[in-house]
This record gives C-alpha cells, structure tokens and sequence, in this order.
C-alpha cells in the first residue's frame, strides 16, 4: 500500500465516521439532551408546585374545616337514597304528602326522566310529575309548603286547568293541576 | 535576527519595544570559509534568554536576487508562487545552482498596475544557514530577503524546511482541533452529568414529597367537589319560590272581568294562559304593564264566547318567540 493509499483510506476512514458522528449521534444527543432538559423543567414546575401547594396546606385546612361544618347541614337538604328510584320514591312521598296536608286530591305521582348532575357525579338531580285537584287556594298552599320544606325541593313546572271552563263561577272552583317537582340526592362516591 | 551580507554576518537583539537593538555582534564569512560553522559560532555568543529561541535571517542583496515585474499573470499568491518557481529561470541568474524562490504582490495604488515582487536564493546557501542556526541550537522561523518593511515578506526556506514546517504546522493545528474537540466532549459530559444530577434530584424530592402532594390535591378536589355542591343546592333553594311569585303576579295583574281556564308556567320564564275576559286586549295591556310574564303575545285568534255571553276566549303565550 502507497502512502498516497493511505493517505486516501485515512481520508475515507475519517470522513464515514465524521458523517456518523453528524448525521446519527449528534442528532441523537441533541434529541436526547432536548427530552431530558424538558423532563428536568417539566420535574422542576411540578416540584414548585407541590411546594406551593404545601405553603397553602394551612388554608385548605381552615377551608376544609368551614366547609365540613357546612357540608354536615347538607344532608337534610337533600331525598334520601342513593339510586335515583330511591330518590325518586322520597320525592314522589313528600309531593304527596304535602299535596294531602292540603287536602288536595292525588291522582297519580309519576317520575319524569332527569339528566341533570354535578359535574362531578355525585350530586344529582330528580324530577316527578303530580296530577292533582283541588281549589286555586289548595294549589298555592301546597307550592308553598314544597318550597319550604327542608328537603330542597324546587316546584320547576306548573300546568292548571279548570274542570268546569265553560261555566265560570257556576260551580265551585274545581282545578286540574300537574305540578312538576325536582329535588336533589347524594350518589355515594365509588371506592376506585 | 540574522543579517546575511555578501562577506558579513550581523546578529542582532532587539528589545521588547523594538526600538534598539540589545545585543548587536558580527562576523565576516566567505564561500571559501562555509556559512553554516560561522552563523554557530555567531550564535553561540549570543546572551541567553528564556523560552524557546527562535531567529529570523534576512538575507541582503547580491546574495538574495530580487525582481518587480508588471508582467506576469494575475494570479492568487500560492500560486505566483509556483509559477516563479517554475520558471526560476527566466527570473533569476542560476549560475548553474538551483534556486529557492517566492514572490508575492505588492500594494497596489489607485489606477497603478499591479506588480509582482520576486525573490531568489541559492539553495545551497539557503540550507547552510538553516544548518548553521540548527547547529548552534535555534529555530529559524523565516528565511527572508531584506527588503523595505512595506512589501510582503517572502518565504526563501527550502522545500525541505517549507514542508517540515508546514506538517509542523498541521500537528500544531491537529492538536489544537484535538484540544477544542475534547474541550467540547468535555463540557457535553459536564452538562450531561449536571443534568442526570437534577434529574435525580428532582425525581427523590419529588418521590419524597409525593404521599403529601397526593393528599393535598385530594383535599383540594373534595373542597370543590363540596363547594360546588353547597352552591348548586343555594342556587336551587333560591329558585324555590320563582314559580309561585310568577303565578301569584299573574293573577294579581288579571282584570276583574276575566278568569282563566288553562295555565301553563314554568321557571324558564315561559307560559301559556287560555281564558275569557271582556276584552282580551286589556289582559294583554295588564300583563304587559306589570310585567307579570317577558314578551306577552296573543296566539291565535280572540273568538267570542258561544253561549252569546260578552265574553272573549284568548290564548295568551308567555317568553321569547320561538325561532
């Protein structure tokens, strides 16, 4: 072998392994590098978050005092069960309840279909329809006495119609009523 | 530095600012008595000094042949050069001796030609210099011609000397290209291993603070979960007694000649009302004037009573027209 051939080997040698280290191991170490220096900043962000977050632990405390002290007047404020049929069923009792305090005829208490939740899950929503008949004053007695019943029950619908229409004040007053109702129950949380 | 006459060799010292000379000696030389034992003899006398010594040696005219010529091709430097070389002698007396030769451009004035400076040595003489500076221990860095300090310097080092220099010269850069890339290598490393350190370090910190973070972020979620609760049931408790005002409205705002036999009423602010009154537009102008229902419209038409009674039926709708 000349040293001309040498010195050509030489060159050939150093230029395949100089377009190695350029095309393939530097991109490689830079994408490498790049990932681990996001990952370091991404670790750094969430560990002065969580330091954050234990700074603030004091006030989430009081926070979490004052509002289980207003989470222990909630449950009175809401039909028992933990279905909605059970729900349902609490709801539809009170209705009717109510509706015979006031002396009001019930015909029927029926659930209506209700997708209203918390974003959440937990807290949802039932509706129920009553058919009643009674007097306007009856009617307004009753509407009263839902919305201050200690359950939170909201009368969210409203439907009258007199039984005797085409003779006004010839009878007494006899009203037809349907009288949709919502409340609210807990779903118990899953254990995951 | 080294000054090589016709007959007379000077060595000279020169200070850091360059302005005298600190150390000046002579000898004479001839061809009969050889240069390369007289420059060592020159040299060894010379003071010592620290650091590697390294000598410049202009050589004077006759001994050093110098040219201007207007003529030649414009061409880079490295390769008027090669061309001078190659046709040493046309420029230069050979005197049957080979030459060492280099030329280079000179500084050209506005508008004037350009014009080439050349410059030949006997080799022979060119290599007993470098002799006798390495026989009296000193590295020549150039072997000059004497000329005015306004030209180029030209090279008349032999070809030997030239390409021992020149791969002197490629080691020297080699090493520095050595040196830079093991300096780059280095601080990756550095920077890499500061990197892997953090990133150890912000995994066990991170680890360590993990069971605390998690109940926080549980407590947190259970305070909004709890607050979102206690305001959707504050928001349904004081939508209560909405249905009942909106009727007990409606029926304060009714004329004493009307009575109505349907009603619809929801919390959207919606509602339907069908009755009779006298006039069914004083209903509307009642609603409207106490607000008692948004946007009260007639639907339909106000039919007279059939019984002959002065009575009107109407269907009044209540809320925004459907689109």
């Amino acid at each position: 072998m000349t040293p001309r051939d040498r010195r050509a080997l030489r060159w050939g040698v150093g230029l395949a392994l100089g377009a190695f280290l350029l095309l393939r191991v530097v991109p490689w170490a830079v994408r490498f590098a790049s990932a681990e220096r996001r990952t370091v900043l991404a670790q750094r962000a969430l560990l002065a978050e969580t330091r954050e977050l234990i700074a603030a632990a004091p006030l989430l405390e009081d926070s979490v005092k004052h509002l289980t002290h207003r989470i222990a007047t909630l449950a009175p404020r809401l039909l028992h069960g933990e279905a909605a049929a059970e729900a349902e069923a609490d709801l539809a009792t009170r209705v009717s309840l109510s509706a015979e305090r006031q002396h009001l005829t019930v015909e029927r208490v029926v659930p209506v279909p209700d997708s209203v939740q918390r974003a959440d899950g937990t807290l949802r929503r039932v509706t129920v329809q009553a058919s009643l008949v009674g007097d306007a004053g009856e009617i307004l007695a009753l509407l009263d006495s839902l919305g201050r019943d200690p359950v939170v029950l909201s009368p969210a619908a409203l439907r009258l119609a007199a039984t005797n229409a085409d003779a006004p004040g010839a009878v007494p007053e006899a009203i037809r009523a349907e009288v949709t109702v919502t409340g609210w129950y807990l779903l118990p949380e899953r254990s995951p | 530095m080294l000054r090589v006459g016709v007959d007379r060799l000077r060595a000279e010292r020169w200070g850091e600012r360059g302005e005298t000379p600190t150390w000046v000696t002579e000898a004479p030389w001839s061809r009969e008595t050889a240069v390369a034992p007289a420059i060592a003899a020159l040299l060894a006398a010379r003071p010592k000094a620290p650091g590697s010594p390294t000598l410049t040696i202009e050589v004077e005219r006759p001994l050093a042949q110098l040219r201007r010529l207007g003529t030649l091709p414009p061409v880079r430097r490295e390769h008027l050069a090669t061309l001078v070389q190659q046709q040493a002698s046309t420029f230069f007396r050979k005197n049957g001796h080979p030459l060492v030769t280099d030329a280079a451009w000179l500084p050209t004035s506005n508008g004037a030609p350009r014009e080439a400076l050349l410059a030949a040595l006997d080799l022979e003489l060119a290599e007993a210099l470098l002799a006798g500076a390495a026989e009296a221990g000193v590295e020549v860095d150039r072997l000059t011609v004497a000329t005015e300090s306004s030209v180029p310097a030209l090279d008349l080092a032999p070809p030997g000397a030239r390409a021992i220099r020149r791969a002197a010269e490629r080691r020297s850069l080699h090493r520095l290209a050595t040196i830079v890339a093991i300096l780059w290598c280095l601080a990756g490393a550095l920077w890499a291993t500061r990197l892997g350190f953090e990133l150890h370090r912000t995994r066990l910190e991170l680890a360590r603070l993990a069971p605390a973070r998690q109940a926080l972020l549980t407590g947190r979620t259970v305070r909004h979960r709890a607050e979102a609760m206690l305001l959707t049931l504050d928001a349904a408790e004081a939508a209560r007694p909405r249905l009942v005002e909106r009727l007990l409205a409606i029926a304060a705002t009714l004329p004493d000649s009307s009575y109505l036999t349907g009603l619809s009423l929801d919390t959207l602010a919606t509602g339907l009302l069908t009755g009779a009154a006298r006039r069914a537009t004083d209903v509307m102008a009642s609603l409207d004037h106490a607000h008692a229902g948004p946007a009260p419209r007639l639907e339909g038409a106000v039919t007279p009573d059939p019984g002959g009674h002065h009575w009107e039926h109407f269907t009044i709708r209540l809320g925004s027209p459907t689109r």
